[in-house]
């Protein structure tokens, strides 16, 4: 069904019947989850925004939509590494708020339990009170947990958002290609056909003289 | 001075470990350094070169002029070697498979990685962006 569809779309695009087979392979492939319909739908209103007019452009225009999946995609990840950040940070706090702190030896069971106590924490929302208050007394409330999960995922989200930045910046850059190329385009036209016009009025001219000579 | 004993209990364990022998274990071996095969050209796989040059010719507008064939030729092989290396980056993401469920571990794994494969990304795009400026004069 999607196929079809996708089929549909692809060809309703404008662009020269050379570049069909290049566009049809451009679809990247899926992670779970994800979907070929979307992707194509990103690459029609792509289309629609910049409107291609050459080969290159619809090559850069390829890329753009690659690119822009792929940022679609960090995004995915770096919620995911703050979700994980927040669960390691609940993790933490309810093994530094443990009363087994005090017992020289009981680190790994102390680890396991306040493991145990985040999962409640995240899932069971009838513990939720009862741990709230546990961490409350060790002094954890909402906003030490956020500073602690920032710690926690300060690394990998630093790199993730060098990531989206150099992908954001690519399609910058493609964008204001596209736009240099068609400014350069606009431009050597008018100076072509401005050429002309001068080389016609050169020749009506002459042809004025000679036939006024004549 | 290294004694003579220790030169031949050297020679002895070397002969020991003189690498594969089967043809399996060679055939494996060979493949020992490969990572992601990003830094070989992207001319070397045949099916790819055919793709290149068949772009290379759309991209030139069919033209006879060697010089823009060969810009032309230059941006086709880096928008084939941005898919390789977006291909190399959808394994990456697919090895780390749920990023809900991924440890804080896997994920840190998995951006190093990432980060290794955008260095080819950007020589990629910084090669074509000058191969699509002089196709453009």
């Amino acid at each position: 069904m999607n196929e079809n569809v996708i089929e549909k779309l692809l060809s309703d695009l404008q662009m020269g019947k050379e570049m069909q087979p290049f566009v049809a392979k451009s679809i990247p492939r899926m992670l779970p989850g994800e979907s070929e319909l979307d992707y194509v739908n990103l690459l029609v209103l792509l289309v629609e925004d910049v409107d291609p007019q050459t080969n290159i452009e619809w090559l850069l225009l390829l890329d753009i939509a690659s690119i822009m999946w792929e940022i679609h995609r960090y995004r995915r990840w770096k919620n995911a590494i703050l979700y994980t950040g927040r669960k390691a940070a609940v993790a933490t706090a309810f093994a530094k708020v443990h009363r087994g702190n005090l017992v020289a030896g009981s680190g790994s069971a102390i680890r396991a339990e306040a493991k145990m106590d985040a999962e409640a924490w995240h899932h069971d929302s009838s513990k939720r009170a009862a741990l709230d208050a546990k961490l409350a007394n060790g002094g954890y409330d909402a906003d030490a947990i956020n500073a602690e999960a920032f710690m926690e995922s300060l690394l990998p989200v630093n790199a993730i958002e060098n990531l989206l930045l150099s992908a954001r910046r690519q399609v910058t850059g493609m964008l204001r290609e596209i736009g240099v190329r068609r400014e350069f385009a606009l431009r050597a036209r008018e100076t072509i056909d401005k050429l002309y016009e001068e080389k016609i009025a050169a020749d009506e001219e002459m042809k004025v003289i000679e036939n006024k000579s004549n | 001075m290294t004694s003579m004993r220790k030169v031949e209990s050297n020679r002895r364990n070397a002969s020991l470990s003189s690498g594969p022998r089967t043809q399996g274990g060679k055939l494996r071996s060979r493949r020992n350094a490969f990572r992601h095969g990003l830094a070989s050209p992207i001319g070397n796989d045949l099916d790819e070169r055919a793709n290149v040059e068949r772009l290379a010719l759309v991209l030139s507008g069919h033209t006879n002029d060697w010089r823009r064939l060969e810009e032309a030729r230059i941006s086709a092989e880096c928008y084939f070697d941005l898919q390789r290396i977006r291909n190399a980056r959808f394994e990456v993401f697919r090895a780390l498979g749920d990023v809900q469920t991924a440890t804080s571990d896997q994920l840190a794994l998995a951006t190093r990685a990432i980060e290794k494969i955008a260095r080819y990304e950007r020589r990629a795009l910084s090669k074509r962006r000058t191969a699509l400026k002089e196709l453009s004069v």
